[in-house]
């Protein structure tokens, strides 16, 4: 698989913490080890939050975009 | 009303019977350190609450629990059940104070430090010994795990709190600017390279950094605890100043007891630390107790 492969992604922009991460977090848990999420995430306490909850469940950043118009776009396999 | 035989005079003089506005009432202060308390042991509070109070408990804003309404004839035996269960009366007075803290780094996502680890340990150290007793006035310890200051350490007598020297591994950056925009403190900024570059006299020491970093590559490069001497509230509030950075935890204790040496050597009586400190200088103290 690809490194820029994705298998699903989430937009979560104007989603405030923690419903952001809980919504990340259920996306992966029906996805397949091994695959790719995509994540769009707001500047702020998203982008500082989110991806360190992330790791710290097990999974890891493949890939983290800064985009025009203030918001991230973070790849995330599922582990 | 007669003076019951079986009362402990000196029990008394250690503080933590808190007299009441209604005659013959006292309220019994327990000494719950961080405000960590067993589910066991709040039953047997509110069992010896029900018995010999009047039903009622006050939560006080030092994270501890006072029993109210429990008459002065009843004050042995509720303690002495309270004491028989593992719970300890807390203090009032001239004295070493129940420390306070947050959850700190075993529980909350924030915490840099175990804050609630090193308060227990605080409490253990000086609370009712020697070096904790017979003080000009009150001596109240808080203990924060990180920046956020959530138990206030600087309107407390002497406070810790929890920060973090951060390192980057450019090996390991993949250049995202997550730490720029995260850093709340600006700083932090994108060099021309794509590697962060950090402005160390705007660090704050938070940590941002290093949890929000995708890929780890803000790394701790040390781990310690800010102190802050002298602050309190009451009627002439005044924050804490700063007495050291990145003190070892190891030599957490250590810096306690030469501060509570020095308050008992200079502080005038009922004078509180901050008083003493802004009489004596903060330089002739940090040269005294550091």
């Amino acid at each position: 698989m690809s490194e820029n492969e994705i298998d699903d992604n989430l937009d979560l922009r104007g989603v405030l913490c923690p419903i952001n991460f809980v919504k990340t977090k259920l996306k992966l848990e029906e996805m397949q080890a091994g695959s790719t999420l995509e994540i769009l995430l707001d500047k702020g306490d998203p982008i500082a939050n989110v991806p360190r909850s992330v790791k710290e469940e097990g999974h890891k950043i493949i890939k983290v975009k800064k985009e025009d118009g203030d918001f991230f776009r973070v790849m995330i396999r599922k582990s | 009303m007669t003076l019951p035989k079986t009362i402990d005079l000196s029990a008394m003089k250690s503080g933590g019977l808190i007299k009441q506005k209604e005659k013959d009432f006292f309220a019994i202060r327990l000494r719950t350190p961080v405000g960590k308390i067993s589910a066991d042991h709040l039953n047997k509070i509110a069992e010896v609450s029900r018995k010999y109070g009047n039903g009622k408990l006050h939560l006080t804003v030092r994270q501890g629990i006072e029993i109210q309404g429990v008459t002065f004839d009843q004050i042995q035996t509720a303690r002495d059940e309270l004491e028989e269960a593992g719970l300890r009366i807390g203090a009032c007075g001239p004295r070493f104070r129940v420390a306070t803290a947050c959850p700190g780094a075993g529980i909350c996502p924030n915490g840099l430090v175990d804050s609630a680890g090193l308060g227990l340990e605080v409490d253990e150290t000086f609370f009712g010994r020697a070096e904790g007793l017979d003080l000009p006035h009150k001596f109240k310890v808080a203990i924060a795990g990180c920046t956020s200051c959530c138990p206030k350490p600087q309107e407390n007598d002497f406070g810790y709190q929890g920060q973090i020297d951060p390192e980057l591994i450019e090996a390991d950056c993949d250049s995202c600017g997550v730490c720029e925009v995260t850093c709340k403190e600006g700083a932090i900024v994108m060099g021309e390279n794509g590697l962060p570059i950090r402005d160390q006299s705007k660090c704050i020491y938070c940590g941002d950094c290093i949890k929000s970093c995708p890929t780890d590559a803000w790394v701790p490069k040390r781990v310690g605890l800010a102190a802050y001497i002298g602050g309190r509230f009451g009627r002439h509030p005044e924050l804490g100043k700063k007495l050291a950075d990145f003190v070892p935890p190891e030599k957490a204790l250590d810096l306690i007891r030469s501060v509570l040496e020095f308050y008992k050597k200079e502080g005038k009586r009922g004078e509180r630390l901050g008083v003493t400190v802004n009489r004596v200088g903060l330089d002739e103290v940090k040269r005294r107790v550091l």
